[in-house]
């Protein structure tokens, strides 16, 4: 009983293997005969009886009616695609090379040179203004202070200083 | 009361309609090998002539994925692109188309993570032109033009297609729409050709099951 069952099942599955194939290499697609008559004569007979296979075939040929509603893509590729394929490798080629030339870095910095540039005449120009303002108030400062006993114009001596006229008055 | 699309005896060539026919896929491999070569010693005719022999098979997968045919045009350019621009690193140890196909799975995974939305949108793939003649049809009132029952048909079928498993759903497309042998899909998927037998067998079956029980 089991023998017969696993034999069966074998022979189901290598039904379903030749129709797979058969279905392939079949002309008419959707009419049982010749579907039938592309596959070797044990697994026709083996069609015939058994129920299990037979309804595989009326599956098989039901799908394919069913997928006959939608439409083949491979058939919508355009005569001129290669062409356009060619065209667009060959824009994205050209932007490959503007890309790796020195003046491509240019544009990709442009923002940040442009902000760089801003910051610096800023601060050049705060100092500029700033720079007159603050000179007169100096000159105003020494004016103003009170006089001194000591000259405080004269650079007070450094020890070497000292040290050398010593020696000068030595000689 | 719905209407029933006509259910028609499907033809379709051995290797698929819309699919160029494929003469030897081994004598195809080695062409594409020498193709790549010369592309990677920056021969662009030869790459042109890849893009040449393989934007069906990149549009097939890229709309079984995506169901919008513009979509499904720009992920294919953007796919050769890609290639175009990564050929020097390709070391030829798989096969172009196969790593053709990773890259456009990948680019469509990517499309729709960026769009957030699921891979089955129920809009139409007609062009502007369609739809103008499907619009004029119903303003007019007229019974000519069956683009409309064919729209109803096709939108039935991906919300059928939305009961299974997004691979599931591209192997089955790929097989039975667009015309792929298993081994090809299985490229595709990444799986062995046996367990792409089983799954198509088991999807199979499962849309029907789900097209009976809806009554369609």
């Amino acid at each position: 009983m089991w023998d017969r069952l696993k034999k069966k099942s074998q022979e189901c599955r290598e039904f379903q293997e030749a129709l797979e194939n058969a279905s392939t290499a079949a002309l008419v697609a959707a009419a049982r005969e010749p579907l039938l008559a592309a596959l070797p004569v044990a697994r026709q007979e083996h069609a015939a009886s058994c129920e299990e296979c037979s309804a595989a075939v009326e599956e098989l040929l039901a799908a394919r009616v069913l997928m006959s509603a939608l439409p083949a893509h491979s058939k919508t590729a355009a005569p001129w695609f290669a062409a356009r394929v060619m065209a667009a490798i060959a824009a994205k080629e050209s932007e490959l090379r503007r890309a790796g030339s020195p003046w491509a870095a240019v544009p990709r910095f442009a923002s940040r040179l442009a902000l760089a540039s801003a910051a610096t005449l800023l601060v050049v120009s705060t100092w500029v203004y700033e720079r007159p303002a603050n000179a007169p108030s100096k000159q105003i400062s020494a004016e103003a202070a009170p006089e001194s006993l000591f000259d405080s114009s004269q650079p007070a001596l450094s020890q070497d200083d000292v040290l050398v006229s010593l020696a000068e008055r030595a000689q | 009361m719905p209407r029933v699309p006509k259910l028609e005896p499907v033809r379709l060539p051995p290797s698929g309609e819309g699919v160029p026919a494929r003469p030897g896929k081994q004598q195809e491999a080695a062409h594409d090998r020498e193709l790549v070569r010369a592309a990677q010693a920056d021969d662009k005719e030869a790459f042109e002539e890849l893009v040449r022999r393989h934007q069906h098979r990149v549009m097939a997968v890229a709309g079984g994925i995506l169901r919008r045919r513009e979509d499904a045009e720009e992920i294919a350019q953007q796919v050769f692109l890609k290639a175009y621009f990564s050929l020097k690193r390709f070391d030829q140890r798989a096969a172009f188309s196969t790593w053709l196909y990773k890259i456009t799975v990948n680019e469509c995974w990517d499309m729709l993570r960026k769009k957030k939305v699921r891979p089955l949108v129920y809009e139409s793939d007609l062009s502007e032109e369609q739809a103008h003649q499907v619009l004029a049809s119903e303003e007019k009132g007229s019974t000519a033009p069956d683009i409309s029952e064919r729209l109803e048909a096709k939108q039935r079928v991906e919300r059928l297609l939305e009961g299974l498993d997004e691979r599931d759903r591209l192997m089955l497309i790929l097989k039975e729409v667009e015309g792929f042998a298993i081994e090809e899909i299985a490229e595709v998927v990444n799986l062995n050709a046996n367990t792409v037998k089983v799954r198509l067998f088991r999807a199979r079956r499962r849309i029907v099951a789900l097209a009976r029980k809806r009554g369609d």
